[in-house]
């Protein structure tokens, strides 16, 4: 599987995963239950459950609503969100996007006009990182 | 002097900030931080503290309070919404911005206790008051740029007279915590910093 920070991620006007190897959810799929693999995910209907999916990227698109938490190398959200988000590398809520729950990652990035209410977590409980 | 953060709706100013390096270096050394913003999340606020030893909670309050359609002076109801809508935890500091220029006395009352039972004994709360002239319709988002600026963006149509709280009336509602200190901006904003009580042994 290609490095997905390395593959375009853009079709048709939305961020979409472009790699061979996506499952899609569409706009009107409801997914109940949990999901496991290597392959990305762009869920653009509706999702309860638990995502893990450790070295995929995962795209909650701006129809999306998910009600999960979720496990991933890379999380982005136009969508709406209500869970867990622990991103390996990163976790980016888009403009429009909306999360409630808490993120662990060591990147985080909130666009202009995401809403967010919850905990972010960039660190590492051993490694202080001190004020300059 | 004229207060500059009432901007036109969407417009945003860029205002020194005289407080938050004092706050800042009140954070203990010695362990992770926990910090409490209470406004709307910002990028630049959670880039800010990605470079300090923390976890950063998001409360969003007013906005969440005001999406729950809650009646605006009614004591038991405003506390019971915030017990339900404030994360539970126990917060070093708690980015309270422009929040209590929209509250009134009894609803500050329950917010201090609410953020008493939330906080270290000392932890230290920010908090940016008009002392007159008009303020916007609601609070605006404020997003750290610097430890000494600090971005302001109006996101209201209107504005009101501001209530003009001063000191002694803070320290008074918003127990257990007074304040510190109180920086006045040359824009006529005061920045004020409160701590909580508790670790003063009163």
């Amino acid at each position: 599987m290609p490095d997905s920070a390395s593959a375009p991620r853009t079709r048709g006007g939305t961020q979409a995963a472009t790699r061979e190897q996506t499952t899609t959810i569409g706009p009107s799929t409801f997914v109940k239950g949990r999901i496991e693999g290597s392959d990305d995910l762009l869920v653009q209907g509706r999702l309860e459950g638990k995502v893990k999916l450790p070295k995929s990227l995962v795209i909650i698109a701006s129809g999306g609503r998910v009600k999960a938490d979720i496990m991933a190398s890379s999380i982005q959200i136009e969508g709406h969100v209500h869970g867990k988000l622990e991103g390996a590398k990163e976790v980016v809520v888009r403009a429009g996007g909306r999360v409630e729950g808490d993120i662990l990652a060591p990147r985080v990035s909130l666009d202009s006009g995401a809403q967010f209410r919850g905990s972010i977590d960039m660190g590492d409980d051993s490694t202080p990182e001190k004020p300059s | 002097m004229p207060i500059s953060s009432t901007n036109d709706a969407g417009a945003d100013d860029i205002h020194t900030s005289l407080g938050l390096k004092e706050l800042l270096r009140g954070l203990p050394p010695d362990r992770r931080h926990s910090v409490l913003d209470l406004g709307p999340a910002s990028n630049g606020n959670v880039r800010f503290f990605s470079g300090h030893w923390c976890r950063l909670y998001i409360a969003d309050l007013f906005r969440t309070l005001r999406q729950r359609g809650l009646p605006p002076d009614q004591s038991e109801s405003f506390d019971r919404e915030l017990e339900a809508t404030l994360p539970n935890g126990c917060f070093d500091l708690i980015l309270c911005w422009d929040l209590l220029d929209y509250l009134s006395s009894s609803q500050m009352k329950i917010l201090g206790s609410q953020l008493a039972k939330r906080s270290r004994p000392g932890s230290r709360m920010f908090a940016l008051i008009a002392p007159h002239g008009h303020i916007p319709d609601s609070p605006q988002s404020f997003e750290i740029l610097s430890a000494e600026s600090v971005r302001y963006t109006n996101n209201a149509a209107g504005r009101r007279p501001a209530p003009g709280y001063r000191e002694p009336e803070l320290n008074r509602w918003i127990s257990p915590f007074a304040v510190e200190s109180c920086y006045l901006l040359r824009h006529g904003i005061q920045e004020y910093i409160l701590v909580n009580r508790a670790a003063l042994g009163r």
